[in-house]
């Protein structure tokens, strides 16, 4: 018992912090080096290979399967490899230096490994054989010094699309596979997250410890996804925590400490040379450069008897501004740090095992005050039942906090591209802010977040007999989240307000509390009959969500950050207000699965899932979830043939109805309070024109897909899908006589298809050398199949080009062609549909619009790539996407209404000012309203950019000390290594403007370089 | 299986329990099943009645400009009258006004299935059926004058508005306006009929519904309607326009001038304002001239001094009321938009278009004798036919200015209107009786979705494919 129990706990070691141990051949001792698999030849990870008799003496294999062992010179010596759920081998050793392993899976283990129960009591075994899993590769998760673990997932798996959206605390967009609904934002279109079998919003995802995480599936066609219902419909993100292991207690402390960089600068701006003489040009007399140029004195006092003494007087002034060169880049962004401390304990026996883990991380953002700390807890337990089952119990907890002075209406970042060169935090009253010091722009807005979140589960896991598993789970996750906000009297803003001294200072605080139950229990019956292998089971559902956010918004606080502080004797626009949203919904569903696997070469696999929601009223309550698949494992009629490894068919289709985004409101006459009153009456307000024809959205995908393997050295994974949403619904613009603008309705069907491929290879395979290359891409297009009212669709009533068109996608860009400037009036010039050529002046039509190039990239992917040599190893990540425009906004051009602000290097000679100029990027300063809709109303083919980009997301370079090189700790510290880590070290765009990504000026991710220090006890 | 089962059973049970109550969310079909919330629904209908008192007077003869317009573009716009910046107002006032019917439409269906308990809660119930047939009334009266042609024999059968029965999507024509002003006429007196003892000012009560019926009669040309409607209304008028009721309307106070007042929270009326230091964007027209003895004047004329440029500081004569409480700081609780002087403009307007002079004469009197005002000469020859109405006008204007009804008395009396350049120096455009844009047009956001509606003649329309 003792000695398994340390054997394994050698294992779980290994595993976990050093798949790549490999030793120094020195003198007297021999090295015997290989590989475990499993039958079908797949590498086996963390597999164990020790010396029989002395697991002292034993190694893991990486995440390849290679292992190298040390042995000593003697007889009789026996190498044993083992694996959870698998069959132990034993071969005698005579010398050889190469041994391969191949473990069978062994059908007994499941009462004596120490496995704990599955978690995520979804993940049956079949699912996988005849649905799309993505398994995410955690460890490069951890590798990437990066707080929010949503956004480390970015090209974690092909078509999971992560997309940041702004600074540093802010919620990143997650897609599987695009949006899923004409209707856009994260309710409609986000996918379900599932922690141990447990749901839990995307909040708590985002502030999840990565360290606590053992896996993660990203689950995206209707064959992995039905088994969670209608809840599915936009894919599924599930994560399995880490457990307690059978084994000697392990205390693994970690830190990673570094600096986060200001990034990317987005424009070039101008010097106070050349930043004076566009003022001069540009005439406008709040610029200095006009003001005190000779220009504006010949103008104003040509017959001023001291024309002359003025304009050298003038010359002085701009002479002293040209001398101040502020660079605001540097001035108002910051290098920050980085830090994390990581302390986990785990152990156990065969009967209970347990892990703890505790974490600290923080991350300082690009602008002072922005920054996001944060601490988790984790605890969990699990215990065997007799010999038939286990019980496992979770309990999870965290604090974060996020901070920023960027408000909705004013942001500090982006005055980085504001103010002028010639300006400096002490020179008073600013040139770009008229009537305002640097300090009436700064510290005028403060706003801190911070979310609690906390988490219990609890799972049964029995086999009662053999083959028939249930499992059951419930849990409870709950995330608190609470924001403050403050605009102090000081501030600018409130000094202007015009309100009395005392009613300053506002003060917004709001609770959001966010509760998800769970329950889910599933019953499994497997029976191996000869070559035929049956599995049926069933399972029944519940969730519970419960959203209830609170706010209050009051003045007269001061420049306290306290609720406490509101002056509650304010009467008028001013005075204290409330609002309540307390929203419960209510899911029950009851599931039935079937599947069939003959001779191990063929599968099929069904599932059915009807879901009653609350949502909906009676008669339309209850929706189906279903789905088919199949698989076909080609290698199994050719097993001995080497040259191909795998090769593997895969086909699926499912339906499933989405209620994602849908409330109660929008199917019957729904009334809410608000937070007003009229007279003595409170507000009953009807929330929504309601129909009650309101159907929910059916998502329809049909998928295929072949895995194909060469030499076991290169697999190719390749998978098409074509997800087709019926009764897509949108808030479809109405006509205003009837109270409301817009109803929500089911308006069409549309499509989302495309491409998933992989391909890894191992380049360099050596005992001390290895060279893996993963290269991976997606493609993703979406068109609109048909709509039920006409052709096209118009949200806006101003919009001559229709959002929604049949045949078409729906995130095309549209816009005239760009001839160019005219050279005789500075003012664009476009082609329109019969060739000829319209003025800026002129009204175009939806003819003259031609489609300019996909908003969202349809190419995504990355380039993974892992070396070791000895105990050095080095990781790094690419992504990408490519194939998508964005329009320039051109926000840092300054024409004369802005000319006081700080414009981009280069625009004095790309700018057009007199008849005659040629090819100029910007068009004439000078221009009247007549052409501004041309101007601004719509991007053309010169205004935007591709948004291509390619960016080092992960580096990291890892040294592994060795057994020899920790002697003198004489045992108190087991393993240690140190690695050096980079996240977003650069991104390479011919992008001309900010960020391809956010699309804006701040708010990158910002590069973070961090020195990592593991150490276990 | 027997576990299954169970489970099986279990589920049954609990889709039973899909049906969850929201604290603070009422749903149909008992969403509206007391008179408390029934009430509470006819609040925000109130609540959401639009407040284009500004612009209406903007649009009106009551401003003129000042050197601080031209930083309010879009307000300058509308009082040049330009096409897109009318364009832009009309489609807010017909959103609003339109807001407003849905949820008085969402509400008359549902006072079938208030549960009533008592006489008390049966008065209560007809006191809010009848103030919503009048709300509603009071809702496509504003719409008429805003959107139709004015009442002539002609123009009978010309389009009015859309007439909203039900709370659901619908694609309606424009109804003539003669049935419009039958449908306003059909529901003034569906609330008339019903018990109504509203007492708040906030809510309309019978007397408001009787003036709304006297200004929809003269509207119509039904002079000896109006004033059936409206004379009994001011009996006790005398009594009612005292100095304090007069101040108390520019205030939180009660006034006793008030028959109907929307409550406001909010801040009301700051759009004249450029701010506190500087002055206005607007101010009275140099043609409104108050006697010295008007009571009037306080509140109407709050004397300012404009910088005009720095060096040349102007003594401007800025709007009172709302706009000198918003200066002063005071906060606005009524929006004063039924008053007993307005009821008694219609009757005498009625009176001497019915060629009841001397009526009229002698009830213009007492109203101007309450005010200070001198009182007219009966037997001046200049107090007779059409200049008698102008007289009577005039007064009118002088005690609404800045309220925003001159601009539907501008409408329907014709004749031409002078846009001033700042300051009023001299006109800078004028707006011809019969111009188009008198009568606002269709916004976009109807007839780009419904293509039942007609739009308003020579205003333009976006081609629809």
């Amino acid at each position: 018992m003792k000695k398994s129990s340390l054997l394994k706990w050698v294992v779980v070691c290994a595993m976990t912090f050093c798949p790549f141990i490999s030793f120094a051949q020195s003198p007297g001792k021999y090295l015997l080096t290989g590989r475990v698999m499993d039958e079908a030849g797949e590498p086996l990870p963390g597999a164990n290979v020790y010396m029989r008799g002395d697991i002292r003496n034993g190694t893991s294999t990486d995440v390849n399967g290679y292992y190298s062992l040390e042995l000593p010179d003697g007889k009789d010596i026996r190498i044993e490899a083992s694996f959870i759920g698998m069959k132990t081998t034993t071969i005698e050793y005579i010398g050889q230096s190469e041994q391969d392993f191949v473990l069978k899976p062994d059908d007994n283990m499941m009462m004596e490994a120490v496995v704990t129960g599955r978690q995520n009591i979804n993940d049956v075994d079949i699912r996988a054989k005849a649905g799309v899993i993505n398994v995410v590769d955690v460890k490069r998760i951890q590798d990437k010094p990066m707080i929010d673990l949503s956004l480390s997932l970015q090209g974690s798996a092909p078509g999971l699309v992560v997309t940041n959206r702004g600074d540093l605390g802010s919620k990143p967009e997650i897609r599987i596979r695009g949006n899923s609904s004409f209707r856009e934002g994260d309710t409609a279109n986000e996918p379900l997250y599932v922690l141990d079998g447990q749901v839990i919003s995307s909040d708590a995802f985002m502030t999840l410890n990565p360290l606590d995480i053992a896996d993660i599936k990203i689950l995206k066609d209707a064959v992995a996804c039905a088994l969670y219902g209608t809840k599915a419909a936009n894919g599924v993100i599930e994560i399995t925590s880490v457990r307690g292991t059978d084994g000697e207690t392990l205390v693994t402390y970690s830190f990673n400490g570094g600096v986060t960089m200001r990034g990317r600068r987005a424009v070039q701006m101008m010097d106070s040379a050349e930043k004076l003489e566009l003022e001069r040009l540009l005439k406008n007399e709040e610029a200095p450069g006009y003001r005190y140029s000779e220009d504006y004195y010949r103008r104003y006092y040509p017959n001023d008897p001291n024309l002359d003494q003025m304009i050298a007087e003038g010359q002085a002034i701009l002479d002293r501004l040209r001398q101040t060169n502020t660079d605001w880049f540097k001035t108002l962004l910051r290098n920050d740090f980085y830090q994390r401390h990581n302390l986990s304990v785990r152990g156990g026996n065969s009967k209970t095992s347990y892990y703890a883990s505790a974490n600290y991380s923080y991350q300082g953002g690009q602008i002072p005050g922005n920054d996001v700390s944060r601490f988790t807890g984790r605890i969990s337990l699990d215990q065997a039942l007799g010999k038939r089952g286990y019980v496992s119990l979770s309990v999870n907890g965290g604090y974060s906090k996020a901070d920023s002075p960027n408000g909705s209406s004013y942001s500090p970042s982006s005055l980085v591209y504001e103010l002028n060169p010639y300006e400096s935090p002490t020179s008073g009253e600013l040139w770009s802010y008229p009537n305002r010091t640097y300090d009436d722009l700064v510290y005028q807005y403060d706003r801190t977040s911070t979310e609690k979140r906390f988490g219990t589960t609890a799972s049964i896991n029995l086999e009662p007999v053999d083959g028939l598993q249930v499992d059951a789970v419930a849990g409870i996750d709950l995330v608190l989240s609470e924001s403050l906000e403050l605009i102090p009297s000081t501030a600018y803003e409130e000094i202007n307000s015009g309100a009395a001294e005392n009613e300053r200072g506002r003060l917004t605080k709001a609770k959001n509390t966010n509760t998800n139950i769970t329950t889910n229990v599933r019953v499994t019956y497997n029976k191996v009959i000869g070559k035929h292998d049956f599995t049926v089971g069933a399972n029944t559902d519940y969730y519970w969500d419960d959203i209830d956010n609170m706010s209050l918004t009051g003045y007269g606080v001061g420049t306290q950050k306290s609720a406490a502080a509101i002056n509650q004797s304010i009467e008028g626009s001013r005075k204290l207000s409330t609002s309540n949203l307390h929203e419960k919904t209510a899911q029950v569903g009851i599931g039935v699965l079937g599947g069939y696997t003959f001779d191990g070469t063929y599968d099929i696999f069904g599932t059915y899932k009807a879901d009653a929601s609350s949502i909906l009223p009676k008669d339309k309550r209850w929706n189906a979830a279903w789905a088919v698949g199949a698989g076909w494992n080609v290698k199994s009629y050719f097993q001995d043939w080497h040259p191909v490894s795998a090769l593997r068919f895969k086909a699926s289709y499912g339906r499933t109805a989405n209620l994602a985004g849908v409330s109660p409101s929008l199917a019957m006459a729904t009334f809410s309070y608000l937070d007003d009153s009229y007279g003595d009456t409170r507000l009953l307000e009807l929330m929504s024109l309601y129909n009650d024809t309101l159907k929910p959205e059916q998502t329809v995908s049909t998928e295929a897909g072949v895995s194909f393997g060469l030499f076991n050295r290169v697999s190719f994974d390749v998978g098409w899908y074509n997800r087709v949403t019926e009764d897509a619904l949108l808030d479809v613009p109405i006509p205003s006589s009837n109270g409301f603008t817009t109803l929500k309705r089911n308006i069409g069907v549309l499509s989302n298809s495309g491409i998933e491929a992989s391909v890894s290879a191992k380049i360099l395979d050596m005992n001390d050398l290895r060279l893996n290359l993963r290269f991976s891409i997606a493609y993703n297009r979406n068109k609109v199949i048909d709509l039920y009212d006409g052709d096209r669709l118009y949200t806006s009533e101003d919009a001559i080009i229709p959002d929604f068109e049949v045949g078409e996608a729906y995130d095309m860009l549209y816009g005239p062609v760009s001839l160019g400037l005219d050279p005789m009036t500075g003012l664009p010039v476009f082609r329109g549909a019969d060739g000829r050529e319209i003025q800026a002046d002129e009204t175009l039509t939806r003819d003259d619009m031609v489609a300019l190039g996909h908003s969202v990239p349809p190419y995504s992917g990355t380039i993974n790539l892992s070396f070791t040599w000895r105990n050095l190893e080095f990781d790094a990540d690419f992504y990408y996407v490519f194939g998508g425009v964005k329009q320039y906004a051109y926000s840092y051009v300054r024409y004369y209404d802005d000319a006081n602000k700080n414009a981009v290097k280069g625009q004095v000679s790309n700018m057009w000012f007199k008849p005659g100029d040629q090819d100029k990027m910007y068009h004439t300063p000078f221009y009247s309203s007549s052409v501004i809709e041309n101007l601004t109303a719509w991007p053309n083919s010169k205004s935007i950019g591709s948004s291509d980009y390619l960016r080092l997301s992960m580096l990291s370079l890892r040294y592994r000390l060795s057994e020899k090189q920790l002697e003198w700790t004489k045992g108190a510290i087991k393993y240690a290594n140190i690695a050096l880590q980079a996240s977003n070290l650069f991104t390479i765009t011919r992008y001309r403007e900010s960020d391809p990504e956010s699309g804006s000026l701040v708010g990158q991710q910002q590069p973070i370089v961090t020195l990592s220090l593991s150490l276990s006890f | 299986m027997k576990r299954i089962a169970i489970y099986l059973f279990a589920v049954v049970l609990a889709s039973g329990c899909l049906d969850i109550k929201l604290e603070d969310q009422y749903s149909d079909p008992d969403a509206i099943s007391t008179v408390q919330r029934a009430r509470e629904l006819l609040s925000s209908a109130y609540n959401s009645i639009p407040r284009i008192q500004v612009q209406l007077s903007v649009l009106s003869d009551d401003f003129i400009p000042t050197n601080l317009s031209g930083s309010y573009a879009e307000m300058l716009n509308l009082y040049n009258w330009q096409e897109r910046a009318i364009d832009d107002f009309s489609s807010t006032v017909w959103m609003d006004y339109y807001m407003t019917v849905a949820t008085l439409n969402a509400l008359i269906p549902r006072l079938d299935n208030v549960q009533t308990e008592g006489a008390e809660d049966e008065a209560a119930l007809a006191c809010i059926r009848s103030e919503a047939y009048a709300l509603k009334a009071f809702c496509y009266f504003d719409l008429l004058r805003l959107y139709g042609p004015v009442w002539t024999d002609d123009n009978m059968d010309k389009d009015g508005i859309i007439l909203k029965d039900r709370l659901e999507l619908q694609f309606l024509p424009r109804s003539s306006v003669k049935d419009c002003i039958d449908e306003i006429i059909r529901l003034l007196d569906a609330a008339a009929d019903l018990e109504n003892n509203a007492t708040e000012v906030y809510y309309m009560g019978k007397d408001a519904i009787s003036a709304i019926r006297a200004e929809v009669e003269l509207w119509r040309g039904d002079y000896e309607a109006a004033i059936s409607y409206g004379l009994p209304l001011l009996g006790d008028a005398a009594s009612r326009w005292t100095q304090t009721d007069y101040d108390n309307m520019w205030s939180a106070s009660d006034s006793r001038e008030r028959l109907f007042a929307p409550y406001i929270f909010d801040t009301f009326y700051t759009d004249l304002c450029y701010d506190r230091e500087s002055g206005d964007y607007y101010i009275l027209n140099n043609d409104i001239v108050f006697e010295e003895s008007d009571m009037r004047e306080a509140w109407t004329v709050y004397p300012y001094t404009m910088a005009a440029d720095t060096d040349n500081p102007r003594q401007t004569r800025n709007l009172g009321k709302y706009n000198r409480m918003y200066y002063e700081s005071m906060d606005v609780r009524y929006i004063n938009t039924i008053r007993y002087s307005g009821v008694c403009f219609t009757v005498a307007e009625a009176y001497a278009r019915n060629n009841q002079e001397s009526e009229a004469v002698s009830l213009m009197n007492t109203y101007l004798e309450a005010r200070g005002v001198p009182a007219w000469d009966e037997t001046d020859p200049d107090l007779t036919g059409d200049a008698l109405i102008q007289a009577v006008l005039e007064e009118k204007r002088k005690e609404f200015v800045g309220e925003g009804t001159r601009w539907y008395d501008l409408k329907r009396l014709g004749g031409d209107l002078s846009r001033y350049s700042n300051f009023g120096n001299s006109v800078s455009s004028t707006i011809r009786e019969g111009d188009y844009r008198w009568l606002l047009p269709i916004p976009r956001a109807e007839y780009r979705y419904n293509e039942t509606v007609t739009q308003n003649p020579d205003w333009p329309v976006i081609a629809v494919e």
